[in-house]
């Protein structure tokens, strides 16, 4: 979820897929988990209307929660080591070869109001 | 190592020792002297003359190849014969600093899965599961699908593919929205590249990498870096081999990819 001037956006959930979503409560923020209704559906743009905040842990499946655990603690376990194995594999990170100017930004959440139009 | 020494289990481990062998008390063992303090127990430790896929050998860490794996040294009446682990085929725990997990353990049990096409050097995988001779009966190819799956199906539901990769290739195995570990095996400009089972690397762009728009790539994803993630995409090469899309998003990982059908919206 992003937020940004009175308009919200959101990620459909497993996908990229994103929409727009009208008349957000004030209480609402950014990594809520939302349940909005669909209104319109182009090739551009999808946009809704919010329905109600729903909470994470009760609605994920048994699946997901075991997948969030996988993650969670591969996550950790890779914190962990993180300076270590950049000693070891003596990568000097500040000349590692990523340009972040190729991010694209679409396929991300809206920072600003990208696809309020 | 002194000889009125007891030696516990655990530590029979690192020179050798199967997990599933049963010994009765009393019963005399036959160690192999490999040279500088160090024993192995497998029967094989130094009788055969050459090795050849599914043997089980003894090997000695020798040194660590940047994010591809480290080299070893074969135990057996073939001098100097030197062997490879893939970074992905150290050990099956979520284990990040694989390289450490070795050196520490100096010797150790490790069976010959392939031979490197252009030096003719053994490939190697010290897994638990591939070294356990009960579990390898399955995964090796006479096992049957079945049995297989039945063996493996908890920890290909844990993201470990590496078992199935190893008996049926990356490309029957793996599909669109696989769940998979591996480790980071080098980085360039589009992404990173990703060692998730034998011969199969996968490439995650920048964009699947994280979630955040701030996520700071190169100080999150050095060489080596162990991550978790779903297949995003399968698509055919010019040579006709498979080419696998990867992520690590957040979103995608938990709620897996592909769920939202666009075209029927």
């Amino acid at each position: 979820m992003a937020i940004a001037e009175g308009k919200a956006f959101a990620q459909i959930k497993g996908s990229y897929i994103k929409l727009k979503v009208k008349s957000p409560p004030a209480s609402l923020k950014v990594g809520d988990h939302v349940v909005s209704k669909l209104k319109k559906v182009t090739k551009e743009k999808i946009s809704s209307v919010f329905s109600e905040v729903v909470n994470k842990k009760d609605t994920q499946t048994q699946e997901e929660k075991n997948v969030m655990a996988i993650m969670t603690s591969v996550t950790q376990e890779a914190s962990r080591e993180l300076e270590q194995l950049r000693q070891l594999c003596k990568v000097d990170n500040k000349k590692a070869d990523f340009d972040t100017s190729l991010v694209d930004q679409k396929n991300f959440l809206p920072q600003g109001d990208q696809l309020a139009q | 190592m002194p000889f009125n020494q007891i030696v516990p289990t655990s530590q029979l481990v690192e020179f050798g020792y199967i997990p599933q062998s049963k010994f009765k008390v009393g019963q005399r063992l036959e160690a192999t002297y490999l040279g500088n303090d160090q024993f192995s127990l497998l029967p094989t430790a130094w009788k055969k003359k050459d090795v050849k896929k599914g043997d089980l050998v003894t090997v000695r860490f020798v040194k660590n190849i940047s994010g591809k794996g480290v080299t070893v040294q074969v135990a057996h009446n073939k001098q100097n014969q030197f062997g490879f682990v893939p970074i992905c085929e150290i050990t099956d725990e979520v284990n990040a600093n694989v390289v450490r997990f070795v050196e520490d353990k100096k010797v150790f049990a490790a069976r010959v899965i392939d031979f490197d096409t252009k030096s003719g050097k053994p490939v190697l995988s010290a897994r638990e599961s591939v070294v356990d001779d009960k579990l390898w009966k399955f995964t090796q190819p006479e096992g049957t699908s079945i049995e297989f799956k039945e063996a493996d199906e908890e920890r290909q539901s844990q993201g470990n593919l590496r078992n199935k990769i190893l008996k049926y290739g990356a490309d029957v195995a793996l599909q669109r929205g696989d769940l998979a570990t591996g480790y980071v095996t080098n980085i360039g400009r589009p992404g990173c590249f990703i060692q998730i089972g034998h011969n199969c690397t996968v490439s995650a762009g920048l964009n699947d990498l994280d979630d955040s728009t701030s996520f700071d790539f190169n100080s999150n994803m050095p060489v080596g870096r162990l991550v978790v993630g779903r297949i995003s995409s399968a698509k055919e090469g010019p040579n006709g081999q498979k080419r696998y899309g990867f992520s690590t998003r957040q979103s995608l990982v938990v709620y897996g990819v592909g769920t939202v059908d666009r075209a029927k919206l």
